[in-house]
This record gives structure tokens, C-alpha cells and sequence, in this order.
């Protein structure tokens, strides 16, 4: 699955995420071949489009903005690996967050 | 399916206690000897096992019999394969992800676990002035939105008032987005609280 590698990818990309979380078993993960991408889930949608939902860890951040921008990356990721055909809606829900080392 | 899921850890919770108390009542029976007293005889004779072996045996060879069924154990069986099924549903159905919703349009969902969002509001709410430690809950709501509840330290000298409408200012980046009531709590901390 080429979407859910762009997606996972750009998503990591974007400042204040900290990496993909698979839902602690595993449920919100993709194989690919024999690689698991954990924290992006694809899946068909009409018209031939797969949605392509992230499951994040984020830095002590504002979350909606930071869902914004997870969001426009991967739109423009996906877009970038000759996808945006197949791109149909992203949805990026944020499962943990990880507090600096410095935090009280 | 949340209900069931409860109903189900309460009861295996109460079948296991069941059983360990059983074991451990057989154990201590079993160490007398003898068919008086303290022993396994005299536990089932205390207990009724055997008329209520008796009663059973009655109720299956009426069950066996010729006759029509009775309609109430009819319903009684129907009932607890019933109860059996709802079970076993609310013991392997995965629990559903109760998660805040942010944005739900046609372009995409944005949302989040309770968990981050007690975090954030923990760490926003830390920055409050007067407040030397916190705690948050996060609550979604049936449709959009929910409670976001702090229950925080404070310094002696802060004032509870000014306190809450701190926290509750600093909580504000994150219950406008995401459509969360504050519900702010305060005490004065106690000796060891972190100093700010």
C-alpha cells in the first residue's frame, strides 16, 4: 500500500509528531509485504479512492493545529508519490502524547 | 456493549471469589474425616445437596417426559441461552474507542483519546499561577464536546477564585477546539507539593 507508506511518512514529518501508534495491539497498523507501518490504516472508499487514517503520537502541543497541519502534509505527501488520484479523506486522531523529558 | 462488558467482569469477578471460597471451603471440610462434623458429608447435608440433587433430578425427568413443555421453563431456557449469548457478545466484542471529536468533515475526522487530552489539559493547567499540581479527566460528551475536570493544588497564599480562573485560562487552548466544559477543582496543597 503506497498511500498508507506517503501518509505515514509525511506524517512523520510534520513537527510535534513523534511517531505512528498502532493502538496498543496492533489494530491501527498496515503490512506492507512484510513491514508493518503502525499508526496508518487505508482503506477503499467509492469511486476507487482509499481514505488513509493516521493514529498519532504527539509532542505537548496544540492538537488541532497540529491535526491541520498532519493533515496537509500527507495531502501534499501523497500528492508528491503520484497518489492524489486515489487520495480520498484523511483523518488523523492523536492516541497519546508524550511530555518532554524536562516536564515537572 | 459497555454495560455488558461491566456485566461481565463483575460476574467473573464474583464466580472466581465463588470458586476460591468453595476451594477453600472443601479444603478445610476435607481435612476432618467421618461423615459428622466438620466434613465433606456433613458440608453437602448443611448446604442441601441432597435435595437439591433430588429436586433436580425431579425437574429433568419432567423435562424428559412425554408431556407438553411448561411454558415457564420453556421461557427460563430460552431466557438463559439468551443471557449466555449476551455474554459471550459483551466478552468478545472489542471495546469501541471513545474518542473526542474535533472535526468530522467530508475531507477527513480529526480526533483524540481521552488520554492526550487529560495530559494537555494536566500540563496547561500547570501553568497556571498558584498551582502546584494537578490532575485531569477528560469526559467526551454523547455527541460533540465533553468535560474536561482538573482537580488542582494550590499554593496557601493563592486564592481559590483567581486560582480557577487561571487554570481556567490556560485551559482555553484546549476546551474551545475540541468543545470541553472546564470543571475546576482546588484545594490547598500539602507539605511536599511541588513549589512554584
Amino acid at each position: 500500500m503506497r498511500i498508507a507508506a506517503a501518509a505515514l511518512v509525511a506524517a512523520l514529518g510534520v513537527a510535534g509528531v513523534v511517531r505512528g501508534h498502532d493502538g496498543g495491539d496492533g489494530r491501527y497498523a498496515t503490512a506492507v509485504g512484510e513491514e508493518v507501518l503502525p499508526g496508518v490504516v487505508v482503506a477503499a472508499q467509492r469511486g476507487g479512492r482509499y481514505s488513509a487514517d493516521l493514529y498519532l503520537t504527539a509532542a505537548l502541543v496544540p492538537l488541532r493545529p497540529l491535526g491541520d497541519r498532519v493533515r496537509e502534509a500527507v495531502v501534499r505527501g501523497v500528492g508528491a508519490a503520484g497518489l492524489e488520484q486515489a487520495l480520498g479523506p484523511v483523518g488523523v486522531t492523536f492516541l497519546s502524547v508524550e511530555k518532554p523529558v524536562d516536564h515537572p | 456493549m459497555i454495560l455488558l462488558r461491566a456485566v461481565v467482569r463483575v460476574l467473573a469477578f464474583v464466580v472466581l471469589l465463588a470458586l476460591a471460597l468453595a476451594g477453600a471451603a472443601v479444603a478445610l471440610f476435607s481435612i476432618q474425616g467421618g461423615t459428622t462434623g466438620l466434613s465433606i458429608p456433613s458440608l453437602a447435608e448443611l448446604i442441601g445437596l441432597p435435595e437439591l440433587g433430588g429436586t433436580l433430578d425431579r425437574f429433568l425427568a419432567g423435562l424428559e417426559g412425554s408431556g407438553a413443555i411448561d411454558a415457564l421453563e420453556a421461557l427460563a431456557g430460552a431466557g438463559a441461552v439468551l443471557l449466555g449469548a449476551l455474554l459471550i457478545a459483551g466478552a468478545v466484542t472489542p471495546a469501541r474507542e471513545r474518542l473526542l471529536s474535533l472535526d468530522d468533515a467530508e475531507e477527513g475526522a480529526l480526533a483524540a483519546r481521552r488520554r492526550p487530552l487529560a495530559q494537555l489539559a494536566s500540563a496547561l493547567a500547570e501553568r497556571a499561577e498558584g498551582v502546584t499540581a494537578v490532575k485531569a479527566r477528560v469526559r467526551p460528551g454523547r455527541r460533540r464536546g465533553g468535560r474536561v475536570t482538573v482537580v488542582a493544588d494550590r499554593t496557601r497564599p493563592s486564592s481559590k477564585r483567581d486560582v480557577c480562573a487561571a487554570i481556567g485560562s490556560a485551559l482555553d487552548p484546549l476546551t474551545r477546539p475540541f468543545g470541553l466544559k472546564p470543571k475546576i477543582k482546588t484545594k490547598v496543597a500539602q507539605r511536599g507539593g511541588r513549589v512554584q
